[in-house]
């Protein structure tokens, strides 16, 4: 290179570089650096003669040996490509880079700081993940219901089709308990609002406990839940609802004795079977229990 | 799921003849194509059943699930299907680098179905926790590696080439491998790196119950000899052949070597 383009490279505001062979071929060797590299980047002079790899970050030489240098041999050169180059103390700075492959394998390398290209993309970055997770959140809330976190009369519909599909595929019975809390009015009413949301609260807990997995515990109203049982007949329907009457025996809110009233429904297997059938006969069924002096369960008889 | 389901999901493809079967496990950031070198050498005495997994190359993209692929087990899973759908017994797993312990993973799950395991280029965890482990990067070295990711995924899931090459490597061999690009997509590139790169499962390595045989390129910047000693001395009935080669794939770059030592492993298991 003559004196005279080095001297007039040196006056160019972004990093210029030429890397090399060595003379087994076995390396690239950095040949040719401005005075940017130095001034801007902080590239020691010593570096010429050096490995190029050596002047990037650790996770640059990956990027280096996966992308940029087979795009490079293979496509002749890279556009606009981020790595950090790592200063002799340790320090990092961002650059994009542009590459051409030469006649004689030599590449020639341009660099400019990108310090505040890199800012803006931390900030896309930041804005996709805050977006995603507030994406993330509105479909959580759009599904559950806020006091007691289970999931809503929507979400129970949406998971019925499917949970509806595939008991007919594999002939499968479904079961459906219909929950209402027995006078919670007059908790309400006498207790006040928060001692009435403490209950459907702790009755939340208290259903989720006790069904299966593989159960759907819905907040399907006021004081009314749902729980759908895939796979699961009248017997084993009817033992969670024994379960349910014991078990909430033991919740002590403010010296309230609650006692629930439970309708209990299984599908027909010789039947075509339609999940709003279902609901209505649990109901159905749930007011009968009711009529007949609550705290008891029903199961809907198709007489 | 079934057989004709998972056949296109993971772009299952069959070929060679033998008694052997072994599934061709592909590593972070290609699919199958990595095998192309080494397969013809392979597939006169064995035969190889060649997969993607779901996110990567000719599979069925929609299938993809983040939450599924955010860890290993995810790609564990794809493994126990394909050997569940095809009722694969007596199978030798050939899994290149993160492959290697995914195939680990599935062989805890379904030891009946597994004979042995050969992994290429392994690596339980990237991370050093001197005093005992030095698996080759510090957390902020892989945080900025995902974050170089991110910055160039423009071009670079598209242009993304498996090679870790060795500098030693002729660059004709080079350009000749990196002819064929792997190009994925970035976010699911990315989630895998993750998965490859932020997971340790170092604990797994003492409970494994196979055969198994560790293949490492005396020269590779991503899975040192550290690491291949390491998993030797954790991991019962495993042997380690060393190639007198540079690079991540070895596989690709030295196909011939790495046949070589798949073969005397499985003859000296099982001869011909």
């Amino acid at each position: 290179m003559s004196h005279s383009l080095k001297h007039s490279l040196d006056l160019f505001p972004i990093g210029c570089m030429i890397s090399v062979d060595d003379t087994q071929g076995n390396q690239r060797i950095i040949s040719y650096l401005n005075r940017y590299m130095h001034d801007e980047l902080g590239i020691a002079c010593a570096a010429v003669g050096k490995p190029l790899a050596d002047i990037f970050s650790k996770a640059s030489r990956i990027i280096l040996d996966t992308y940029v240098m087979p795009l490079i041999l293979h496509e002749g050169q890279c556009v606009e490509v981020m790595l950090d180059i790592e200063q002799a103390d340790g320090n990092k700075m961002p650059v994009s880079v542009n590459a051409r492959l030469g006649d004689k394998r030599e590449i020639y390398w341009t660099m400019a700081v990108a310090d505040r290209q890199k800012q803006l993309h931390h900030k896309l970055l930041e804005t996709r993940d805050l977006l995603e997770n507030k994406a993330k959140l509105l479909q959580q809330q759009s599904i559950t219901d806020d006091l007691t976190g289970l999931v809503n009369r929507r979400e129970l519909n949406r998971q019925s089709t499917v949970i509806m599909a595939q008991s007919k595929r594999a002939n499968w019975p479904i079961s459906l308990l219909m929950i209402d809390v027995d006078y919670f009015k007059q908790i309400n009413d006498s207790k006040g609002h928060d001692v009435g949301d403490e209950v459907l609260i702790q009755l939340s807990q208290l259903l989720l406990k006790q069904a299966r997995a593989s159960d759907i515990v819905c907040r399907f109203g006021g004081e009314e839940f749902v729980i759908l049982m895939p796979a699961t007949d009248s017997h084993a329907a009817q033992s969670l609802a024994r379960r349910l009457h014991e078990s909430v025996k033991m919740l002590k809110i403010s010296d309230i004795d609650l006692t629930l009233s439970i309708g209990i429904t299984t599908s027909d297997l010789t039947k075509q079977n339609l999940f709003s059938d279902l609901l209505k006969q649990a109901d159905e069924a749930m007011y009968e229990a009711k009529g007949q002096g609550r705290n008891r369960s029903v199961v809907f008889s198709r007489s | 799921m079934n057989k004709q389901d998972i056949f296109e999901r993971n772009n299952i493809q069959i070929i060679g003849k033998g008694a052997q079967a072994l599934l061709m496990a592909h590593g972070f950031g290609c699919d199958q194509k990595m095998w192309r070198f080494v397969a013809p050498m392979l597939e006169h005495d064995y035969r190889l059943v060649l997969f993607d997994y779901v996110g990567s190359g000719g599979s069925r993209i929609n299938a993809y699930d983040a939450n599924r692929y955010a860890s290993l087990e995810g790609y564990a899973e794809d493994i126990i299907e394909i050997c569940e759908a095809l009722d694969l017994h007596n199978i030798s797993i050939v899994g290149h680098s993160v492959s290697g312990i995914i195939s680990l993973i599935a062989a805890h799950a379904i030891p009946q179905r597994i004979k042995s395991l050969i992994m290429v280029c392994p690596s339980p965890y990237f991370m050093n926790e001197p005093p005992d482990y030095a698996g080759g990067f510090e957390k902020a070295d892989l945080e900025d590696l995902i974050t170089l990711m991110d910055s160039n995924f423009i071009g670079w899931a598209n242009y993304l080439s498996p090679l870790v090459m060795g500098h030693n490597n002729p660059e004709e061999l080079v350009a000749e491998l990196s002819d064929s690009f792997c190009s994925t997509d970035p976010v699911i590139a990315k989630n895998f790196a993750r998965a490859t790169f932020f997971s340790d499962y170092r604990w797994l390595l003492p409970k494994n119950t196979h055969p198994t045989l560790l293949i490492q390129s005396r020269w590779d910047s991503l899975a040192s000899l550290d690491v291949t000693q390491y998993m030797q001395a954790q991991m019962p009935q495993t042997t380690t052949t060393i190639l007198e080669a540079e690079g991540h794939c070895p596989h690709m770059s030295h196909p011939a070597m790495v046949a070589d030592a798949i073969r005397d492993f499985l003859q000296q298991n099982d001869p011909l």
